[in-house]
């Protein structure tokens, strides 16, 4: 089943098309990883399911309903966190996930608030005012809030953008564990992140997706696996995958994915004892992100 | 694991955003409350017992009795706009007016909590200005200020507060920075109400004055307040009436305009 499908989707400011036909789905359950450089459309794309902008052609679908002529409903089936930590001066921790399950036409709802509370150990914080918890507490009531009207699609933007280590994993495993109960849209620029949550991403750039699938797929066909190898005499090599000498003197082999480094030592014809070191790097969403923004500044 | 007990995106989001905005006024209620009501009381020393003692404006009644009304329009008028002014703009300076957009909230929900929330707050401020004004008058007249028109009273008042929560509320969507809201209210809205017949007769003025005035809505609102106590107001109650009526759908379609547009724009 499909919780969300975004066809041929063309927001524009001006003469800027901030994003240009995009299209892609998400089915239940999936975690879904938009990646790219900053100005790509990644927050203009959340920002249009979510309706806070409007877009000038294609639709958006969400459980199978428009957001033009849906858009209140389809709000009560979305969780979004945003980018920007919202301040909250007058009300406690508690007060402010009550109002936010109102607003989303929840009520009552106090023993899904008590347990996210919980769950985000902001339970000891429920009755402080939002303003003197740390970046860290403000951060993960914006998840608790996105949570709190039991979503079936959660918009997350960044969600981890300049948190602390800790809270980093602790919203990771939070993203692996609520997979059970909706599916996830993230945008973030830790591409680690991506690989290691993500069942599939997609590249965008200047508008438009350049790359998209599932994850580990993406990494074998459009990456490589490197390796280096440290010899302890000079040979000459003669490999088509060979890349030349690196900085800390490794021979550097770069080959795909259906190439296995047996087949390379095999290849080279190499005995043990004239090999120092020998180390494999395996492709990464790093690499594929780095060719595509490369591929548009060309 | 939870199941949603109740999901209502019609009533449940408007009563939760009218509880929160009441809540914001309450939790500053020295400032939303109390301050206005020392203002008014200062207003009831100086202008009802002070000036009223040398100024005559009617044989029917003492100044006191003709400044009071005005005075709880007046509170009515200036706390309806101040709430829904502050309101939408203090959520657009911390950021929770994502909340706002991101939520089944609809612009009609938005604009009627606000009115209300408005409405509360201009209603419990003005209710504590007319208790003051009955214990002045009581101290200097003798006896209580009698309410003649109950139902006007209760229906200017009503109309008074929504008009001006709404007006408030268009007035912090369109603002971008406190200057702007102090420059509407400092500019626009207090020399409307001042002028608006809180302190004097429209048969005062002078004839420009007067002509100039018919095109002020707020003399239509304080002068149906008054009547609602003294059965003697310079407009015609009815026509009062009708024309703050017109404010108030004039004012609710300027609103729900602003919920498209600018800072608050909200696409579908």
């Amino acid at each position: 089943m499909k919780i969300l499908e975004v066809k041929n989707l063309v927001k524009t400011y001006g003469s800027l098309r901030a994003v240009d036909k995009v299209s892609f789905d998400i089915e239940k359950g999936e975690i879904f990883g938009l990646l790219g450089p900053n100005g790509a459309g990644k927050t203009t794309l959340i920002s249009s399911i979510i309706t806070l902008e409007k877009f000038q052609e294609g639709d958006i679908f969400v459980c199978g309903k428009s957001v033009q002529r849906n858009a209140s409903l389809i709000k009560s089936f979305i969780g979004f966190m945003p980018q920007d930590i919202i301040v909250h001066g007058y009300f406690t921790v508690k007060e402010i996930v009550k109002f936010y399950s109102g607003f989303c036409g929840v009520w009552p709802n106090l023993d899904r608030i008590d347990y996210l509370l919980k769950k985000f150990d902001l339970w000891d914080k429920k009755d402080k005012k939002v303003r003197y918890l740390s970046g860290g507490m403000k951060r993960r009531l914006l998840i608790v809030k996105a949570l709190v009207h039991s979503p079936k699609l959660l918009l997350l933007d960044e969600p981890t953008a300049g948190v602390d280590i800790q809270l980093r994993n602790s919203i990771w495993e939070f993203i692996k564990d609520i997979k059970k109960e909706c599916s996830i849209l993230f945008t973030t620029h830790y591409l680690e992140e991506a690989e290691n949550l993500c069942d599939r991403v997609a590249f965008i750039n200047k508008g438009k997706i350049q790359q998209m699938g599932p994850t580990l797929d993406l990494i074998s066909q459009l990456t490589t696996r490197r390796v280096l190898i440290k010899y302890t005499k000079n040979i000459e090599i003669k490999n088509q995958y060979y890349k030349g000498k690196s900085k800390d003197n490794y021979e550097s082999f770069s080959l795909p994915y259906s190439f296995t480094v047996g087949n390379l030592l095999k290849e080279l014809n190499l005995k043990q004892e004239y090999i120092e070191d020998l180390k494999v790097k395996e492709g990464s969403l790093e690499d594929i992100f780095k060719s595509v923004v490369n591929v548009k500044k060309k | 694991m939870f199941r949603i007990k109740e999901k209502n995106l019609l009533i449940t989001p408007f009563l939760f955003f009218f509880f929160r905005d009441v809540n914001r006024f309450y939790k500053v209620k020295i400032q939303t409350i109390l301050s206005p009501l020392v203002t008014q009381f200062l207003y009831l020393v100086i202008f009802g017992v002070g000036l009223g003692r040398v100024v005559k404006i009617s044989d029917q009644f003492s100044y006191l009795q003709f400044v009071i009304p005005g005075l709880v329009a007046l509170s009515l008028l200036n706390q309806s706009f101040q709430n829904g002014s502050s309101s939408i703009f203090s959520m657009k300076i911390t950021g929770e007016i994502i909340d706002v957009k991101t939520t089944p909230l609809g612009p009609n929900q938005i604009i009627l909590a606000v009115a209300c929330s408005g409405l509360l707050r201009g209603f419990i401020v003005s209710f504590l200005t007319l208790i003051i004004g009955e214990i002045f008058h009581f101290i200097f007249e003798g006896s209580f200020l009698p309410i003649h028109h109950f139902f006007w009273l209760i229906a200017f008042l009503f109309l008074g507060g929504l008009v001006f929560s709404i007006v408030g509320f268009s007035v912090g969507v369109w603002s971008k920075s406190f200057d702007h809201i102090g420059a509407i209210s400092a500019f626009i809205i207090l020399p409307l109400i001042y002028l608006g017949g809180v302190w004097f007769d429209l048969d005062t003025l002078s004839s420009f004055w007067q002509s100039v005035s018919v095109f002020n809505p707020i003399l239509y609102f304080i002068n149906g307040i008054r009547y609602s106590f003294l059965s003697s107001s310079d407009i015609p109650v009815l026509k009062s009436f009708v024309m703050v009526s017109f404010s108030l759908v004039i004012s609710y379609c300027i609103a729900y305009f602003m919920t498209f547009k600018g800072s608050f724009q909200r696409s579908f």
